[in-house]
């Protein structure tokens, strides 16, 4: 509580409140809300145009980066010339065959340090 | 403008912020309807003018708008409301550079006529206090806020709302003596 609460000072206070509950008022905040929404909404629709059209500009791009992305993975790191050796062992004798690996023994690692 | 139904008329008020919380409109303006009175009041007893307190106000309510979808707890959305009253008020007085005066009681006369009465009275009374002064007090005696709250509700250390209330409550006493004496 505060030290100054003063009893007919708070009476005062009360006896000024006016019942202030004219619909023009209310009108007009909703009024200014609606505006807001359809801002909000209209921004929300230029946005996502804004995404769509950028995703459609580099969507060639990203693919050709996919795709080389996906052709480095498969090289072999050790040139084998027998070819059904190089089938058996493509799996692990390629780029994304050892980033697993090493993934799966960091994990293992992880586990046995921290566990 | 068409008004809505009132479809939220014996709602709890907690139930109406929620859904309002979720993007209802008409939810919004049924607790538009039922605080505006409250609101308005709360800002022309701060500001004196009842034309400025009513922008005021309806900014509050734009940024409750806003700002509702995070409000945590339904139930302490009048809480809520008022620090974003106290806040919109204080941006108003960085914005009139009215801070500068607020170590000194001068004496300024109440802008706009209100009608006759307690009100217009008690107005004119708050009027010659500085404005964050008049804040304090308005919170202390109408809103029945402790001193921390008002302290933390305002950012001013809590030893200058103490301070800031004792001196407007005694300058209130003082000009509003004749209305003491009638209170038994």
């Amino acid at each position: 509580m505060t030290d100054d609460r003063d009893l007919a000072l708070q009476a005062l206070f009360a006896d000024a409140e006016r019942p202030l509950t004219d619909t023009a008022f209310a009108d007009a905040v909703m009024s200014r809300v609606d505006r807001r929404r359809r801002r909000t909404r209209s921004a929300r629709i230029c946005l996502g145009l804004a995404l769509a059209l950028g995703a459609w500009l580099i969507a060639p791009t990203l693919q050709a980066v996919a795709h080389l992305a996906t052709q480095a993975v498969t090289l072999p790191l050790v040139p084998l010339d027998n070819p059904l050796l190089a089938q058996v062992l493509a799996p692990v004798n390629s780029i994304a065959g050892a980033g697993a690996l090493g993934l799966a023994g960091l994990w293992h690692a992880c586990r046995s340090i921290f566990a | 403008m068409s008004r809505p139904p009132d479809r939220y008329g014996d709602s709890p008020e907690a139930l109406v912020v929620a859904l309002a919380r979720g993007g209802d409109r008409d939810a919004f303006a049924a607790l538009v309807a039922r605080r505006q009175s409250w609101l308005r009041n709360l800002m022309r007893r701060c500001c004196g003018d009842p034309g400025l307190a009513d922008d005021l106000a309806q900014q509050v309510f734009l940024q409750a708008w806003r700002k509702i979808p995070h409000l945590r707890r339904p139930a302490s959305f009048g809480p809520w409301l008022r620090r974003l009253a106290v806040n919109t008020w204080l941006q108003h007085l960085r914005a009139s550079d009215a801070l500068r005066g607020a170590d000194t009681l001068d004496d300024v006369d109440a802008a706009t006529p209100e009608p006759p009465g307690v009100a217009m009275d008690l107005d004119r009374a708050l009027a010659t206090l500085p404005d964050v002064v008049r804040l304090c007090v308005v919170l202390s005696h109408r809103d029945g806020m402790t001193h921390g709250e008002i302290a933390d509700g305002t950012h001013l250390p809590l030893g200058t709302v103490k301070s800031h209330i004792r001196r407007g409550t005694q300058r209130l006493r003082r000009l509003l003596a004749a209305y003491r004496e009638e209170t038994p």
